[in-house]
């Protein structure tokens, strides 16, 4: 076995060319498995997170942000919104047959965030009603929100005195929040007494957000959860129903829509994945196939100088191996220089939640795609293995 | 005095600098200013990775002409600077708040490639030349 791992890399060595297209070719097969098998984890990752931070059977806002898709907007991009309603409508849907909770939300987008030319999502909750933002805001503040305080998501850089003014109305960032890979990782969150503080200053600075209602008995949204023993499609119905001017959308019919892209999405790049690998392994075949036609004779005089049928076949195995290999380490390594650091803009041109794998999850995939590449390399050169085992050295010899 | 090789690797570097420096001054620039015209930080942490992508490019020319020894002193020069430029965005000069930001989703992940292929670069050329002198 020794004998044959020398000779196959100084056969590699010396034909610098050849070894060169191989090892290309099983990078760009690695490159585009790694690739987009990260890229599918991640957009699996980010329904599944999406799915638990929505967190309420139904969502209700008013008409015109429905129609404008200004909430799902907010949820996936990050995109800041701002619609408001009168608190009678979130009193009315606290009525309806079937409503256990209901949670009210206040949206504000800041004018700057201190360092940037774009406006954040601030979102307002009231901490005694709320069952959707405080769950996962405990995984990482224990405490109560005081007036003034703020938890930002974890795609936003926290200042290193800690404070944010949004409004003239400075606020202390008491946690940042777990990555989620929603558009709700650049929001920040605060309680309803200090957004609406901030209401009242944006009012005063000039930014008339709220023309006919009163900001302090106004909601942006209403987020329901169903009692035991209730449909949410007929509790949705009656709330669309019984108060009007407001839109209920159930949560699954919004995952699903969401789901729906992103398996579109996944089903492409499963599909183009695919089609690289089977046309990498035809090409590497085709290539083995040259390589031991062309090398015949050396394969005959390996022959006559004593060399097995067996060690013939390991000898081309183990070429196509190392280069398949070396090729495999090359694409993963170029895999994972482009999906790690670009995943915030890939994340941005999907438009759909992403969330990356951790670091145990992404090099389970990086091992498999190293496998599944060499795998590709060892099938492609079986076949022309096989058939240089088989040849008559004498005849080929001969034929000169 | 015989004239220097030029090698295959050697072409690398003056390419991978020049795109570089282009990049960071075009294709992947940080975010413009804001409305009232002042810059934010990713501005000038802009400018000082065009200011070492600019002395790497000028690394890089000089490698073309001078002999092995000084070579090597070069690719130690080259690993130096693209860490430099390396941690400039977002470590040694702060960026954006949000990063969703032009700052955060380009300039800093294509600095951060192009940094680590030049830096990688020249650590294969230092090596190949360390045993070639063996």
């Amino acid at each position: 076995m020794k004998l044959e791992r020398t000779l196959a890399l100084k056969n590699l060595r010396r034909k610098p060319a050849r070894t060169a297209a191989l090892v290309l070719l099983s990078a760009f097969l690695a490159l585009s498995v790694f690739g987009g098998s990260v890229v599918v984890a991640s957009l699996r990752n980010g329904l599944k997170s999406y799915e638990a931070r929505l967190g309420a059977d139904i969502v209700a806002v008013p008409y015109q942000a429905r129609t404008k898709g200004t909430f799902e907007s907010i949820l996936l991009q990050g995109i800041p919104g701002m619609f408001y309603m009168d608190e009678q409508y979130y009193n009315k849907i606290c009525t309806i047959e079937g409503v256990e909770a209901a949670a009210p939300q206040f949206y504000l987008a800041s004018t700057s965030a201190g360092c940037c030319s774009v406006p954040v999502q601030i979102i307002g909750f009231d901490p005694e009603k709320d069952f959707t933002v405080q769950p996962w805001i405990r995984e990482s503040f224990a405490l109560s929100l005081g007036d003034g305080d703020i938890i930002v998501g974890s795609e936003l850089t926290v200042p290193k005195d800690g404070i944010l003014t949004f409004y003239d109305t400075p606020c202390r960032i008491v946690a940042q929040l777990g990555k989620t890979g929603t558009g709700l990782d650049t929001a920040v969150y605060t309680n309803m007494a200090t957004i609406k503080t901030m209401m009242r200053n944006a009012e005063s600075l000039g930014f008339h957000y709220l023309t006919d209602t009163d900001p302090d008995h106004a909601v942006s949204s209403v987020m329901i959860r169903v009692a035991n023993g209730y449909d949410v499609e007929a509790v949705t119905g009656d709330i669309n129903v019984h108060v009007r001017h407001v839109e209920a959308s159930a949560a699954a019919a919004m995952l699903s829509s969401v789901a729906g892209g992103l398996k579109s999405v996944s089903g492409v790049i499963g599909i183009l994945v695919a089609a690289i690998w089977v046309l990498a392994v035809v090409i590497l075949a085709i290539a083995f196939a040259m390589i031991s036609h062309e090398r015949a004779k050396e394969f005959a005089v390996l022959r006559c100088l004593g060399a097995s049928r067996r060690m013939l076949c390991r000898l081309l195995l183990t070429e196509a191996a190392f280069a398949a290999f070396c090729g495999a380490v090359l694409g993963v390594a170029a895999g994972a220089l482009i999906v790690f650091p670009f995943g915030n803009a890939i994340s941005t041109a999907l438009e759909l939640p992403y969330l990356m794998p951790s670091a145990l999850p992404a090099a389970a995939l990086a091992l498999g795609s190293l496998l599944l590449s060499a795998l590709a390399g060892a099938l492609s050169a079986a076949v022309s293995a096989w058939r240089v085992s088989r040849s008559d050295a004498g005849l080929l010899l001969r034929e000169g | 005095m015989n004239k220097p090789k030029i090698k295959a690797l050697d072409i690398v570097f003056p390419v991978l600098s020049l795109v570089f420096l282009v990049g960071i001054l075009t294709v992947f620039q940080p975010c413009g200013p804001r409305e009232d015209g002042s810059w934010m930080s990713c501005h000038w942490a802009g400018r000082a990775v065009a200011g070492a992508a600019g002395a790497m490019l000028l690394l890089s020319v000089l490698r073309l002409v001078v002999r092995a020894g000084a070579k090597q002193g070069l690719d130690l020069a080259l690993i130096a600077l693209a860490a430099l430029a390396l941690a400039l965005p977002g470590h040694l000069i702060g960026l954006c708040m949000m990063h969703d930001m032009r700052c955060h989703t380009l300039t800093a992940p294509c600095t951060a490639v192009l940094s680590c292929l030049m830096a990688a670069a020249a650590a294969v050329d230092l090596l190949l030349s360390l045993r070639k002198g063996k």
